[in-house]
């Protein structure tokens, strides 16, 4: 009955009602969306790399080179020697070594360069490899194997020509149209920068730089294609980067002093895992700053409701005289207003679930495509009942000061009410 | 609830009330009614009318004195006996507002059940408001949209739904117009009677005063003057 009470009397409110959920569903939305995006974020971006022990490029802080390699963000600040990666590759710890040659993109994409070993050794999430959905790795020169979501966005099929354009940005004026690739297959989602990537051999890369000079085709332009003869002989001579697996962890910082002290060029080798957490300890100060603000935001819609609710009791204290003359006892009305909060908080977190989840369903494809990040659309996770057990708690708290209100009135008011 | 003859329905017995920092004192020293019995209750406002239905109810604790409802003894230090003796004996109908205005005519009928503790009674209150002559057509609708008059009667059909010991009206025909007035006395004494009810009946309206066997003049009692004495006599 008490219940009935509850529901009907904030129906019978329900402007103000409506703009006290309104309200709660707004704040408790964001403060679930951005926790939720933040333990995401920092899943999708942890499983970029698995299995990877050390990352080498050209000198530079560890943040760049794990932003450029991994998450094709930024660029390169030099590039390194195709032999001395040869060299380091031979390491008696190296188990085996993936070389990336970055610089080209294609309509958005970044192209990879790289070789077969990419295909055997990279892992990702939980030591996932690369899987094909469609064809086969690349095996001639142009020849290339598309990331899910280049496929999907760009709708390419098996057996289509690209046209790879120099430099990254969207829009290139160098592109080398005389040169076209062939797709021979499309990876599997995996939910990484690598759904994003365009993947072709070194020696293509190292085709489509011919006669270039500077990072400008050359004066005396090669004439079109090189051909047969040509790109048979045709050796990588530079790269961007590469990732190392070692054949024991234990190896790991000794491998990587020696290739942070190689004498014939100065070369980074850095730890995923310890870039990532530098990485993480940067957003963790603004994650924070947003938790706070959206928590913030949250106190403000509770006690915007407890504010309703004080509003209401003014008008509703013939309403609570009528309940006592039948019998209703003191607790019993603070019981009616908690039931009120309760219904108002219960029907909030619903509310912001639903909002929730559809914006992630409408926002997921934008968020893939522009930043890679790929969220899942069901925003629980083990602390959220705890969370929301905290709003809750703090919302029957906030409660309680129009409900002993109604309490302590009907205790001292009597029957009578002045009007 | 059936009459035992040597129990009266309302008992009063040396009531003494002062509010802290007045100067007026509620006395009555010795009141008895016998079930059915209906007792009309005279007083200008500030005579401690309100006071003494509020000790009536148990909302108030009494300060001095018994209050006794048939074999049951309202006690000071009891509030929730109180409550729950409010609940299953006592009906209430105010001066006006008597009904949540959000909850359906039937639901404010059957609300009081709500905390007595027993199933509610829907036949009952279904054939209350028939016999108050409430349409059907008005059950469902929400209390506020009745008018004053209709209001007051399914406040009576509320009041009565339990069989109460005791009816406590207070100046429940103030809003309404001659017409309506008589109409309302005449359905809520016939009512009462039915439900074997004893009825005190607050107003400042001498003219209702006929409908009523005892009276009580607040005023009198006010002014230190003989103590009245309402009691039963026959039956």
């Amino acid at each position: 009955m008490l219940l009935k009470l509850a529901r009907q009397s904030l129906w019978s409110r329900r402007g103000t009602a409506w703009l006290t959920l309104c309200s709660l569903i707004i704040s408790l939305s964001l403060l679930l969306g951005i926790d939720h995006l933040r333990l995401e974020a920092k899943r999708s971006f942890t499983s970029t790399v698995a299995g990877t022990d050390l990352i080498v490029g050209a000198r530079s802080g560890q943040l760049n080179l794990l932003l450029y390699t991994v998450f094709r963000i930024g660029n390169a600040t030099n590039n390194i020697s195709y032999d001395h990666y040869v060299q380091i590759s031979r390491h008696p710890q190296v188990r085996w070594a993936i070389p990336l040659a970055l610089g080209d993109s294609h309509r958005g994409f970044r192209v990879l360069g790289t070789n077969n070993d990419y295909f055997r050794f990279f892992r990702y999430g939980e030591q996932q490899p690369l899987r094909l959905a469609q064809g086969r790795e690349f095996a001639a020169v142009y020849e290339t194997v598309l990331g899910a979501d280049v496929a999907k966005k760009l709708g390419y099929q098996l057996g289509q020509q690209v046209v790879l354009s120099h430099g990254v940005g969207k829009v290139s004026f160098s592109q080398h149209k005389d040169q076209p690739f062939t797709v021979v297959g499309i990876l599997a989602p995996t939910g990484t920068p690598v759904d994003q990537s365009v993947h072709v051999g070194l020696t293509g890369i190292e085709a489509i730089h011919q006669g270039w000079q500077n990072g400008a085709p050359g004066l005396r332009k090669a004439a079109g294609k090189p051909d047969a003869a040509a790109l048979a002989q045709l050796q990588p001579t530079v790269l961007t980067g590469a990732l190392l697996g070692l054949k024991s962890k234990v190896a790991t910082f000794a491998v990587q002093r020696q290739i942070n002290e190689f004498k014939a060029e100065p070369l980074s080798a850095i730890l995923p895992g310890a870039a990532l957490a530098e990485l993480w300890q940067m957003l963790v100060v603004v994650e924070n700053l947003l938790l706070v603000i959206t928590a913030l935001v949250l106190l403000a819609a509770l006690i915007g409701l407890t504010t309703t609710l004080l509003a209401a009791q003014r008008e509703r204290a013939r309403e609570l005289a009528i309940l006592r003359a039948i019998g209703a006892r003191p607790w019993q009305l603070f019981l009616l207003i908690e039931l009120e909060v309760l219904l108002l908080t219960l029907g909030s977190i619903f509310g912001a679930f639903v909002l929730l989840c559809g914006s992630l369903a409408l926002l997921q494809p934008w968020l893939s495509s522009e930043y890679g990040l790929v969220i899942s659309l069901w925003a629980w996770h083990p602390h959220t009942a705890t969370g929301l057990g905290i709003v809750l708690t703090l919302a029957l708290l906030l409660g309680a000061v129009p409900a002993f209100q109604a309490y302590r009135q009907s205790l001292s008011q009597g029957l009578q009410v002045r009007l | 609830m059936a009459a035992d003859l040597n129990i009266p329905a309302v008992e009063l017995k040396n009531l003494r009330h002062q509010w802290p920092g007045q100067a007026f004192v509620l006395e009555i020293p010795a009141l008895r009614l016998a079930a059915g019995q209906h007792l009309f209750v005279r007083g200008a406002s500030g005579s401690g009318k309100t006071t003494l239905l509020n000790l009536l109810c148990g909302v108030l604790t009494l300060q001095q004195g018994e209050i006794w409802l048939g074999a049951q003894q309202l006690q000071p230090n009891k509030a929730a006996v109180r409550d729950r003796i409010r609940a299953q004996q006592i009906g209430v109908v105010f001066q006006q507002l008597n009904l949540i205005p959000y909850l359906s005519v039937l639901d404010n009928v059957l609300l009081g059940q709500a905390f007595s503790g027993k199933a509610a009674d829907q036949a009952r209150g279904r054939m209350l408001l028939a016999a108050l002559q409430l349409p059907q057509s008005l059950w469902q609708e929400p209390a506020a949209r009745l008018s004053v008059g209709q209001q007051q009667r399914v406040a009576i059909a509320r009041a009565l739904l339990g069989k109460p010991t005791l009816l406590i009206a207070d100046e429940p025909t103030s809003a309404l117009d001659a017409d309506n007035r008589d109409a309302f006395m005449r359905v809520l004494l016939q009512e009462a009677g039915e439900a074997g009810s004893t009825v005190i009946f607050v107003s400042h309206d001498k003219a209702l005063a006929q409908y009523f066997q005892y009276q009580l003049d607040m005023n009198l009692l006010q002014n230190g003057v003989t103590p009245v004495v309402a009691e039963a006599l026959c039956c």
